[in-house]
Parts: structure tokens; C-alpha cells; sequence
């Protein structure tokens, strides 16, 4: 290293672990959306007034973007403290805390975690040991199991500063190159690490370099390479916070590229809309070229190079290698046919290689560290990590960056921690406009470029959009089509009708106008604008809808059939959220109007009609309708249950419900000489019979034990729902007529035969009432009981006998209920549920 | 006052061609600088002539490289702009319901998202215009107010913003 660099990096080894203190704030866009501006200067500010010698100090992005403003202090000797959502307010503790190792301790109490030693992987440095109750930064959920190779620096030096990326051994690989390696021994490094285009597509770095070379030195002039930073998956943002938190590191990689496939320009195509990684980069550029790693004669050999920044104008397609030629051509971004390849005729009609930003980043690493050890990570077919960005429906939302071969499970439950209890995922998608959706019963599935390919989706750039239930699957697809219908540049038929004929059919199943032989229409046409798209962005159009179809066909279906949308998106297919997520499609907007207006026997009626249990509902739903409730955004959901309640109760209580049971029992059609059968006198069975019978059935429920109300009358406690409102709700349907024959478990063959014979049609509804247990040892020894036997054995009044001290595994209803009557009982109850405290029901924490 | 704000105009974009003429991608670099320089930040079709003869190149190539890339507004802009993100985490967050709020506390009666890059009221007072994905997502929903990302964005923040906005605030 010449002296000059030597200096430099001793310069910035002195900043980042030198004798003074500092904090530093990460700021990327994601940060500076969230007040990291903010919280910067007030730390400049509040140290210069305290005349503290201690440095503010701005760092790029951490990575868990859900948190942001993320904070680092520092203190010679000790560990790195790590503060997540921090404020400006902070400001003044902060900077305290920076003064002296009491008032530093004291902050390690409310830090987020620590960490003590930082791998660049170029440069190990160690901050020191101490707060063992503290968290190391790999204990978060969030970190587990991330392996940060390519985001190694990001968050913990400035971006801005050559000084902090040499002292992290930044630009060794480049010294090391161009010093110590020969064009061809580079390439065959690059073959060993085994590294594949990060763009997406997954072609094998080193052959495209070798094309290169072979191509650059068969036309002796001017070539090419580019670095593709065109991201425009909506969904995906992991090449911003590349070159934002660590542009040096982009430019090392193209230079060594540069060397190695013999290229005298490079070209950096950056979309428009990340301006601030266009700044960094440009500073850093020019703080390369003053240090002699760019322009002519570099580290003071004869290899020249220079690199120069194009931002694009938003035109999706540009991330297409041809189009993205004809863009930096001057010219409208439209792919042309491949071949002639860009190796073999690119930008000016000469060779150019293009590769994406991840890739030009996984270079330094690679020729400083060598191949193999890059290889020593994720699987032999698809080695290295790669970084996603996880978004949309998690807890955690941020960039992760995972050894391949990793389960799309461990990232969506275990480092963004899901959704929670109270919304289900639904599935993801991958890849963005030319990815597909996959669904969360495949989340087992490696992450890995074959095994996406395999489900119909792709890696592409990592873009992880996560969905849950309050996403709709055909408005996804449509949502996609629309995007690339927008973005298809018109060159071609294919692309450019197909995606608008596309799109037409899917707003007609969004709208309830489509019918079953429309989705045969698009699957075909999908199929064949995959087969004869003229370019990538084509070829992969029809990826959302092909696999929505595939698996999310149910949805497609209940908009077609049902013309409903139970994700209570698509506007025209329902009426409300509540209503349409309500299992019985209860008009909930009609009784609240209804109740608004004093009109307390209407809104019962109408709720009646709907629901013929609504004392017993109201007391123990599972009130799908308040996880999808608007009012959630001002104070909180409407109490749906309270209303139900208050509305039963009351009428009961004034005995006028009396008149609407008359009503309902008039208004039942003339018998239609049918005979039908329902085996269960559950909620199920008791609600098929509330309608079958009022279309003139002749109804017969046959149960197993003495009374009707199954769940309802022997599972849940009789404190949550009082057996007489159950039994005075179960009137009504007597009175409409059906019949009840108890004691009748259904255990033979011949039983069911006979009911077969002598019915029209047999019910089913004997709910899910089987007890799985947890399959763990030590089930069998006497004392454990599962938690349904209990409460049925509550239920019939026989008070089990469950001795003093009771521990109830899990954290459900049932665990609750079970906690609850052992409590009742006389016991001292503990709970043990395997989630955090915070993943709890909240209604539920009230108990703990 | 218009006179010399085009006299100054003419200057820059004479200045901005011989700048930038010899660059990678220099008719992109060109008409975006034109276009940011621009008191309504747009490209006029005297400056798209200007830089078609300028550069000595069709004027039909600069037409068609400004109508091709979403970034260029071939209209005067209003004196605010209110960029709503419309990429897949946004959307899946709700950005469509930002969108039309903004839109009709403007009073934009339409705005067809797949024929049009942006939309400007009436009076110039703001544009409203989407974009393809600010890479912002893990903060989604995403609103850029007069250059400014405003993330998990809520109806009833952007209602305040917007009236902020129309007060001179």
C-alpha cells in the first residue's frame, strides 16, 4: 500500500475504534424518512454546546429499516451500544453517556443490544466486553441466522468517508488484484467462489467475464461494463442501500472488474429515485479517483479506467441489459433481440458486460477473502448470501441478508417475527413484476435461485413482498399486470396487447363479471406472452397471474361463483369489512344503522335472520369483523360482541323477541317433502339447520350426547357463556321445527347406511372436536389431561380433581378457558405458551 | 418577469447541452437537467427543439426519449408536487386510497394512472404523480411532498399535510 492510502486508512482507523467517543446514526433514505436527520443534528448540536470531544458521526443503514432511526455509541474498551427507534429528544442522554463508562453503563440498560466485535470480513475489530445482560446484536430475532458478507460495512462506517472504508480493509482486494493476479487468475477466483448474477437471473459471474475478455480482446478498443442499479422491482431496495451505505465497495468490485475483462469505461445506471445513493456515489468516485484507485494510471501501474453515473428517467424496462444500452445511447429504452449478445456487441456496438450493483459487490470480498471462502457459504449450487428485502406484511420489515438455501420460512417467522396472532400470512411474493406469488403452505422451500424457479417464481433482484389474509390475491395480480402493461415499452405484440387483454380479464374478476372460462382465456393467453415476449420483462410478465392461479385458484373462484372478495378488496364484491369478513356474512353496517336509530326489534330481527345464536355469539365469537375494522385507525374496533350481547339480552329480557320467532316460523316456505339428516348438534349443525328448515326441510339432528349446543355446551366454561342463553337460543330452532334425537353417537357403518337410506341428504357437522396433543414426551403420565376433556368434564359439573398447582401449555382459547375453570377450581394456575408475551392475544395479557 | 426567467432559461440549457454533450447518456443527463432547471419543471417544445438542433440530432429522438421515460413532464407543473409511491408494499398497505385522497382534496376530478405520468389542478397550485417504487418499502406507505418522503403515510396525516399546505404552511 502507497503511503498516501496508508495514511488514510490510519485516519480512519483512529475515527471508528480510536480513543474517541462517538455516536453515529444511520442514515439512508429509510432513516432520513423516519427523523434520522433530526436526531443527527441534535447530537451535533448538543455536543458542540457541551465543548464534548465526543464525534457525531453519520453511518449508513443498518438494515432493519422497521426501527429506524438506528443509533450506535461508542466508548474506547467498551461494546458497541445499538438504540433502535431513537428521537431527537434522546439526544441529550446520548450524548451524556458518551462522557464517562458510569453514565455509559447506565445507557446500557435501555440499549437495544450490543455488539462487541464487528467481522468487515476485510478487518475484524473488536470494541470490547462488558453488559453481560445485554444482547449481543446476533441474539435480536432480527439478525439470527443473517450472515452480513456484501452489507458487511453498511451501518457501521460512513459512507462518505474513503478513510473509514480503507481502515475496514476496504480496497485490499483492488491492491491485491492489480498487484499480485493476472486477468485470467482473477476470473478463475471468481469460478471458485461460484458466484451467480445477483440480478435475478443466476448466470455464472465468472462466464460472463470470461465471455467478456475473450470478446474485448478478439476486437482490439474501446469496452464496456455497467453496473446494473436500474432497481425497479417495486418491492426490493437492496441495491439503494447498497450504494448508499457503501458505494466504495461497488466501485472496488467494478474496477477489479474492470482489470480482470480488460474494460476501459464503466458506467454506473442508477434509477432517478434514489438520489441520494446518486450523491454518495458521485463523492465517492471522485475520493477514489484523488487517492489514485480510479482514472489513469491506477495504484501506479498502466491500467486506466474511469467510471462515470447515468440516472435513468423511470422506465422499468431499462433493467433489461438491451434496453438499458439503448438508454445510456440516448435513445428510448426498447430491448432489442438477443443475439448479438452485449458481450459481443453492446453499448456503441462494442463489448460490454453488464452486472448488477449485488454483484459488482460480492467481488472485493471474493479476491480478498478468496473464492473458497465465499463458496463456505450457502449451497454448492448456489453459494454466498444474498440480501432480501422483506416488506409488507411483518412485523419486521428490513434488509436480510441469508446464506442461499435458507427456508423462506426461518426469514418471514423467525427474523421479521410474522404478523403476529391476530392476521394470518397468506403467502409471499418474490421477485417483484416478473416474480410469482407463493403461498405460505411452501414457505419450507429454500431460498435459492432453482428452488424459486421450481414453485414458478423467481429470485430476481430479492424483492419479498409478504401478504396476509387482508390481501387479495386477484387484486395482486392485477395490481402486477397493471404495473407491467404500464411499463411494457410497445415493441413488442405479445407484451404489449397481451398484458392489456390481461388486465381487462382480471378487472372483469375483480368487478364479478368474469366467468370460469375467462380464467382459461388468461391462463392461455399468459402462457403464450411467456413464450413469445421478445424480452425478459415480457417472458416474465404473465409470472403473478400464472402462479395466482395456480395457487390461490380458490380466490378466482369465490369472485367468479360467490361474487365475493373475502379479502374485502376488490370494492364491488362487498359491502363492508366487517360483513365481508364475517364467516356468516352478517349485514353488520344495516343493524348498527338500525340500533342508531332506536330501532332495537328491527336490528334483532335483521341479526336473527343471519344468525340464529346471537346471545351465544356475542359472548364467544372469534369477531373476525374487529380484525378488519376501519374504526381500528382512529381508537379502536367496533366492540361487535358488546353489540350483539346488548342487543340479545335486552330483547330477551323484555320478552319481545317472542313476536320475531313468530315471524320467522310464519314465513317458513310450504314443506318441500324433503328429508335431511345433520350429524352434530354443534354450532355447525344447529345453524344448517336454522336455514334447511326454513326452505320447508324436514330436518333430524342426531347427536352423541344429551343436549344440543356441542362446543357451545360442553367446551366452553359456563362463565363465558351462560347455559340458559344457550338453551333459550336453541328454542327457536326447535320451535321452527327441526328435530332433535340425543344419545346417538354415530358408530357403524350400518348406522350411517340407514341414515343414507332413509334421508334425501346427510349433514356432516361434527366440528374438529379430536384432541391432537402435542406429541412430545411424557403425554401419557397420569395428571396431564388435554384441554377439551377438562373443560367437558367442567361442563357436565364434575368438578375434576386438578390438586393445587395446574400448568396449562399453550396460550389459545382453550388454554385460557382450562386456566380459567382450574382457577375456578381452586388451583394456583401458571401458563406456558411459547411465544413472546408481546405475540399474545392483548385481551388475553389482562389475565397474566 | 417571464422574459427573463426564459432568457435565463436559454442560458442554462446552452450551458447544460455543451456540459454534458460528450457524456454516457448525455441526451438523459440533458433533458433532465433542462426539465430541473425549468421554472414549471417541464420540457417545452422550444426546449426540446433547442436541444434537438443544439445537439444536431432529430427532433423526433429527443420527442420520443421524452415521451418514453415517465420521469419527463411534457406539461407545467403545479407550484407543489405530491408524488404517492405505488409499488407493491404500498399498494398492499393502501396507497390507492392516499392517491385518491390527494386527488380530491385538490380537486382532481381524474387521474388515469396508466395514461398519464402526472396531474395538475386547475389553479397550478400542485401536481399530483405517482412512481413505479421510492425503495422506501419497509416504511410503507410512502408520500413525497415537495421533495420531502414522508413514509407510513395515514389518510388523516395527509389530509393535515395537504390543508397545511394550502395555507402556506
Amino acid at each position: 500500500m502507497s503511503a498516501d492510502l496508508g495514511a488514510l486508512r490510519k485516519a480512519g482507523l483512529m475515527r471508528l475504534s480510536g480513543q474517541t467517543p462517538w455516536v453515529s446514526v444511520g442514515i439512508g433514505t429509510c432513516g432520513k424518512g423516519n427523523g434520522a436527520d433530526e436526531v443527527l443534528a441534535a447530537l451535533e448540536t448538543t455536543l458542540k454546546n457541551g465543548k464534548s470531544e465526543a464525534l457525531a458521526r453519520r453511518v449508513g443503514c443498518f438494515g432493519f429499516c422497521a426501527a429506524e432511526p438506528l443509533v450506535m455509541a461508542y466508548r474506547p474498551g467498551k461494546p458497541l451500544l445499538l438504540f433502535t427507534d431513537v428521537k431527537a429528544s434522546k439526544a441529550p442522554a446520548l450524548a451524556k453517556a458518551l462522557g464517562d463508562n458510569e453514565a455509559f453503563a447506565k445507557m446500557a440498560k435501555i440499549a437495544e443490544a450490543k455488539i462487541e466485535v464487528w467481522d468487515f470480513r476485510t478487518q475484524k475489530i473488536t470494541y470490547g466486553e462488558d453488559f453481560a445482560y445485554l444482547p449481543t446484536w446476533k441474539e435480536l430475532a432480527f439478525f439470527k441466522g443473517q450472515e452480513k458478507l456484501v452489507l458487511r460495512d453498511a451501518g457501521m462506517i460512513d459512507p462518505e468517508s474513503i478513510e473509514e472504508y480503507l481502515a475496514v480493509g476496504g480496497y485490499s482486494g483492488l491492491i491485491k488484484a492489480i498487484t499480485t493476479m493476472t486477468p485470467d487468475s482473477l476470473i478463475e477466483e471468481v469460478k471458485k467462489s461460484g458466484l451467480r448474477g445477483r440480478g435475478g437471473a443466476g448466470f455464472p459471474t465468472w462466464k460472463k467475464w470470461r465471455i467478456m475478455r475473450d470478446n474485448a480482446l478478439a476486437s482490439p478498443g474501446e469496452s464496456y461494463i455497467v453496473c446494473n442499479a436500474d432497481e425497479g422491482d417495486p418491492g426490493a431496495y437492496m441495491n439503494r442501500n447498497e450504494i448508499e451505505s457503501d458505494p466504495h465497495m461497488l466501485i472496488e468490485g467494478m474496477i477489479i472488474g474492470a482489470y480482470a475483462m480488460g474494460a476501459s469505461h464503466g458506467i454506473v445506471y442508477v434509477r432517478a429515485e434514489y438520489p441520494l445513493a446518486v450523491e454518495r456515489l458521485e463523492k465517492a468516485l471522485a475520493q477514489a479517483k484523488k487517492a489514485g484507485l480510479l482514472g489513469k494510471q491506477i495504484l501506479e501501474t498502466r491500467f486506466n479506467f474511469d467510471i462515470e453515473i447515468v440516472t435513468g428517467a423511470g422506465a422499468f424496462v431499462c433493467g433489461e441489459e438491451t434496453a438499458l444500452i439503448a438508454s445510456i445511447e440516448g435513445k428510448a429504452g426498447r430491448p432489442s433481440p438477443r443475439p448479438p449478445f452485449p458481450a459481443q456487441k453492446g453499448l456503441y456496438g462494442r463489448p460490454t458486460s453488464i452486472n448488477n450493483v449485488e454483484t459488482w459487490c460480492n467481488i472485493p470480498l471474493i479476491v480478498a477473502r478468496g473464492g473458497e471462502y465465499f463458496s463456505s457459504f450457502g449451497t454448492p449450487p448456489s453459494p454466498g448470501t444474498k440480501v432480501f428485502s422483506f416488506v409488507g406484511k411483518v412485523r419486521n420489515t428490513g434488509l436480510v441478508e441469508l446464506p442461499m438455501g435458507s427456508t423462506l420460512e426461518s426469514a418471514v417467522y423467525g427474523m421479521c417475527e410474522g404478523m403476529g396472532p391476530k392476521k394470518k400470512i397468506k403467502g409471499l411474493q418474490s421477485g417483484g413484476p416478473s416474480g410469482g406469488c407463493i403461498p405460505s403452505s411452501l414457505f419450507k422451500t429454500p431460498i435459492d435461485y432453482e428452488h424459486l424457479a421450481e414453485l414458478g417464481a423467481i429470485m430476481g433482484s430479492g424483492g419479498m413482498v409478504v401478504m396476509d389474509q387482508d390481501n387479495c390475491m386477484v387484486d395482486v395480480a392485477r395490481y402486477f399486470i397493471g404495473f407491467t402493461a404500464n411499463e411494457s415499452c410497445g415493441k413488442c405484440t405479445p407484451c404489449r396487447e397481451g398484458t392489456s387483454q390481461m388486465l381487462n380479464i382480471l378487472h372483469g374478476v375483480a368487478d364479478g363479471e368474469a366467468s370460469e372460462q375467462d380464467l382459461k382465456t388468461l391462463e392461455s393467453l399468459a402462457l403464450s406472452i411467456k413464450d413469445s415476449s421478445l424480452c425478459g420483462l415480457g417472458q416474465t410478465t404473465a409470472n403473478p397471474v400464472l402462479t395466482t392461479l395456480k395457487y390461490f385458484k380458490d380466490e378466482y373462484i369465490q369472485h367468479i361463483k360467490a361474487k365475493r372478495c373475502p379479502a374485502g378488496v376488490c370494492e364491488n364484491l362487498y359491502v363492508a369489512l366487517c360483513e365481508s369478513s364475517c364467516p356468516l356474512h352478517m349485514n353488520i353496517p344495516g343493524y348498527l344503522q338500525l340500533l342508531k336509530e332506536n330501532r332495537i326489534e328491527d336490528a334483532f330481527e335483521l341479526t336473527l335472520r343471519e344468525n340464529p345464536l346471537p346471545g351465544s355469539l356475542g359472548r364467544i365469537c372469534h369477531f373476525h369483523c374487529r380484525m378488519r375494522c376501519r374504526r381500528d385507525m382512529l381508537d379502536e374496533s367496533v366492540s361487535q360482541g358488546e353489540i350483539h350481547r346488548y342487543l340479545a339480552d335486552s330483547m330477551y329480557k323484555m320478552g319481545r323477541e317472542k313476536s320475531i320467532y313468530n315471524k320467522l316460523i310464519k314465513e317458513k316456505l310450504p314443506a318441500s317433502g324433503k328429508k335431511i339428516a345433520i350429524v352434530g348438534a354443534g354450532p355447525a349443525g344447529l345453524s344448517a339447520a336454522f336455514w334447511l328448515c326454513r326452505l320447508g326441510h324436514e330436518i333430524t339432528i342426531y347427536d352423541g350426547s344429551t343436549e344440543a349446543g356441542g362446543i357451545l355446551r360442553w367446551g366452553i366454561p359456563a362463565y363465558r357463556l351462560p347455559k340458559d342463553m344457550l338453551k333459550k337460543e336453541i328454542t327457536l330452532i326447535q320451535k321452527l321445527g327441526v328435530k332433535f334425537v340425543f344419545n346417538t353417537p354415530m358408530e357403524s357403518k350400518e348406522q350411517w347406511q340407514r341414515l343414507i337410506d332413509a334421508n334425501d341428504a346427510v349433514i356432516v357437522a361434527v366440528g374438529a372436536g379430536h384432541e391432537t396433543g402435542l406429541g412430545i414426551p411424557g403425554e401419557s403420565l397420569s395428571g396431564v389431561m388435554p384441554a377439551g376433556e377438562f373443560l367437558k368434564a367442567v361442563s357436565e359439573n364434575q368438578k375434576p380433581k386438578v390438586g393445587s398447582e395446574v400448568v396449562v401449555v399453550g396460550g389459545g382459547n382453550s388454554a385460557i378457558d382450562a386456566a380459567r375453570s382450574a382457577l375456578r377450581l381452586g388451583a394456583s394456575v401458571k401458563i406456558v405458551y411459547r411465544r413472546a408475551r408481546a405475540h399474545w392475544r392483548k385481551e388475553y395479557r389482562f389475565f397474566a | 418577469m417571464p422574459s427573463t426567467a426564459v432568457a435565463q432559461k436559454d442560458g442554462d440549457l446552452k450551458h447544460i447541452i455543451l456540459e454534458n454533450r460528450d457524456k454516457q447518456g448525455y441526451l438523459l443527463k440533458i433533458l433532465e437537467k433542462a426539465q430541473e432547471t425549468s421554472p414549471k419543471l417541464y420540457l417545452s417544445e422550444e426546449t426540446m427543439r433547442e436541444v434537438a438542433h443544439r445537439l444536431d440530432i432529430p427532433l423526433t429522438q429527443v420527442y420520443s426519449v421524452a415521451t418514453f421515460y415517465s420521469f419527463f413532464n411534457l406539461k407545467p407543473q403545479g407550484l407543489h408536487s405530491i408524488v404517492v409511491c405505488r409499488g407493491t408494499a404500498c399498494h398492499t398497505r393502501g396507497s390507492l386510497a392516499l392517491l385518491n385522497e390527494a386527488l380530491s382534496m385538490l380537486g382532481i376530478k381524474s387521474f388515469k394512472e396508466e395514461e398519464e405520468n402526472s396531474v395538475t389542478s386547475l389553479d397550478g397550485f400542485a401536481s399530483v404523480r405517482t412512481v413505479a417504487c421510492f425503495g422506501q418499502c419497509a416504511l410503507a406507505p410512502v408520500v413525497m411532498i415537495d421533495g420531502e418522503v414522508k413514509s407510513r403515510m395515514t389518510i388523516g396525516r395527509l389530509v393535515t399535510l395537504l390543508h397545511k399546505m394550502k395555507k402556506g404552511g
